[in-house]
């Protein structure tokens, strides 16, 4: 899309318009709320979410709803599928003559535990049907909601409460799996990463997503305080430390070709965004770990040797 | 047998009191259960623990209604309706409490841990002074064992070495602050509630749906800050930074697109104070 074809210039562009509100059981400065409270502005109202348990499964817990948009909570692993329920529903109204134009988007929201290890099969089937929907993940890098413990998306070195920190391992000792390539793979029309430290570009990403039919989704890099170990206060600068570092890339494929959305143009040291958060402590304190923040380094440095456009 | 219930915000280390007082009692030949209360609510909502000790193997379950003693870790949860924290306390139960100015009056004894923690830690986290105050004023454990047990469970929860030094120290000096109430327990039951039978319903009535959406406003989140973040006006260029950044949306734009905080849900993260580009945002008491 030329630049001249979005509505979304600066952060002035923001529309104004909440669709997530206040008074949410979530904790005080969680960076996955602000990039669901920006998809929501820039989907609309007519957008239906699917949700799972996880984090944000607590946004609508009865008597309450955070939500102005309708809601559908589902078991972990079949929030894909039930978009498919949704989708058909409305289809079926529409080919019945009850409703008419219905312009409804059907938005699955998940944490990374439903999105890289529980639900992937769900998701699968869903994108390998060309069904009709967006997927946003907000990935905390754990599973936050039950106490932190390792997910597949957990980053290497990152202690959690399934993977200490000791004097042989240090915290997790496996590669965060790569889920935008496991989606590319089963060639989606849209996908694409965000952070909320770049709002401009994650609003016209799902402005972007509106014109494409089919598979639409989204990884969210979810700064996470409580489980991180991260300043509340700070949960937008440590976004932005994810993305000028390199660890969290900011880029789209649109019928597969990857396009990097924003390229940092000198990466900061990884260190930067490392020390801001418990959960790497223990590589600085109460001795360097060279090796493994050097190892953190090389995997950064090597992603992006490899990026062309 | 001893039922202890204690009253916190997240993140003060109400549960994990509860499993030193827990533990500490253990360690002195007691039986003792610890358990937190389960909720979805975060750092800085309230929460609660549960602790039973007892000679005799503990066989009960479940929330505590009916405590012979209530530790608060937080003066602001007492006006709380929600919260209710002296609910059920029993005649001659005991209350500790975290605030100043300290003294023991009857079986109320206060105690500053918060400033206490703040000087010897370096952070308002009391779990260590609250169980050590409260372990000394109900006589169940020497001071030994308090220390052992705290730092066991603050290993336990991942405290770096000089944290649970520091902490040691921190319990150490409520302990000995504190007098020897001593209490005497109860030998009757809690009070059994009869079970409700639940009959066959359809699903529009036994589903819990909600109909109004957007409705959680009316929860007053408002109540979780720590700090309280203020807009001058003189300096605020209406840029929408702090309005697009509010993770609650607990900032809204007024007809003329100036940010407006809304102080009854904002649970005072402060990224507004940050990310604010001219330093137009101050940190403020809640």
């Amino acid at each position: 899309m030329q630049a001249d074809q979005t509505a979304f210039r600066t952060m002035k562009d923001t529309p104004a318009r909440e669709y997530l509100v206040s008074g949410s059981p979530l904790c005080p400065g969680c960076g996955g709320e602000i990039a669901l409270k920006l998809a929501l502005k820039a989907m609309g109202e007519r957008t239906i979410v699917a949700f799972v348990p996880s984090c944000f499964g607590l946004l609508t817990l009865y008597p309450y709803s955070s939500m102005k948009n309708s809601t559908l909570f589902t078991p972990f692993a079949c929030g894909p599928a039930a978009a498919q329920g949704i989708v058909d529903g409305i289809n079926i109204r529409v080919e019945k003559g009850e409703i008419k134009d219905p312009r409804s988007k059907v938005l699955v929201l998940t944490g990374d535990g439903a999105a890289y290890d529980i639900g992937l099969q769900s998701t699968s089937g869903a994108i390998h049907r060309r069904l009709d929907f967006y997927y946003l993940c907000y990935d905390n890098e754990a599973y936050g909601n039950t106490g932190f413990q390792f997910s597949s998306a957990t980053p290497f070195a990152s202690a959690t409460s399934t993977t200490h920190a000791t004097e042989s391992t240090p915290g997790n000792p496996l590669r965060k799996k790569d889920l935008f390539e496991v989606w590319r793979a089963h060639r989606p029309p849209y996908v694409a990463t965000v952070a909320v430290s770049r709002p401009v570009d994650l609003l016209r990403k799902f402005e972007k997503a509106s014109k494409i039919r089919g598979p639409k989704l989204f990884i969210a890099l979810g700064v996470c305080p409580t489980g991180w170990g991260s300043e509340p206060r700070e949960t937008v600068r440590v976004d932005r430390l994810a993305v000028e570092t390199g660890i969290w890339p900011l880029k789209e494929a649109v019928g597969g070709r990857v396009v990097h959305t924003y390229v940092p143009r000198r990466r900061a040291p990884v260190e930067e965004y490392l020390k801001k958060q418990k959960r790497f402590q223990h590589l600085f304190s109460p001795k360097e770990n060279r090796g493994a923040v050097q190892a953190i380094q090389n995997a950064v440095d090597s992603y992006w040797e490899g990026v062309s456009e | 047998m001893l039922r202890v219930r204690l009253h916190g915000r997240g993140g003060q280390g109400t549960k994990t009191a509860g499993s030193i007082i827990s533990l500490a009692a253990t360690l002195e030949g007691y039986h003792a259960q610890d358990s937190p209360m389960y909720g979805p609510e975060r750092r800085g909502a309230p929460v609660a623990s549960f602790v039973r000790i007892s000679r005799d193997q503990v066989n009960e379950r479940g929330y505590i209604t009916s405590p012979d003693v209530v530790v608060l870790f937080d003066r602001s949860l007492a006006s709380s309706k929600a919260v209710d924290p002296l609910a059920g306390l029993r005649k001659a139960g005991v209350l500790v409490a975290n605030e100043g100015p300290e003294g023991t009056e009857g079986s109320v004894v206060r105690i500053d841990a918060s400033s206490r923690a703040r000087r010897l830690v370096g952070r308002d986290n009391v779990s260590a002074a609250m169980a050590a105050a409260t372990c000394r004023a109900l006589g169940i454990s020497r001071v030994e064992n308090v220390l052992s047990a705290v730092e066991t469970e603050l290993r336990e929860v991942g405290l770096a070495d000089q944290d649970v030094q520091k902490n040691l120290a921190l319990a150490e000096e409520c302990y000995s602050l504190v007098p020897a109430l001593g209490v005497r327990d109860q030998d009757s039951p809690e009070a059994e509630h009869a079970l409700a039978e639940v009959r066959y319903a359809p699903h529009y009535v036994s589903t819990s749906l909600i109909m109004s959406t957007g409705n959680s406003p009316q929860k007053k989140t408002g109540g979780w800050r720590t700090s309280r973040p203020v807009i001058d006006y003189s300096k605020c260029t209406n840029c929408m930074v702090c309005f697009v950044y509010c993770p609650d949306s607990a900032i809204h734009l007024d007809a003329d697109g100036a940010p407006r905080i809304d102080y009854d849900n904002c649970k005072g993260c402060m990224i507004c104070l940050t990310e604010c580009p001219i330093r137009a945002v101050s940190e403020e008491a809640p």
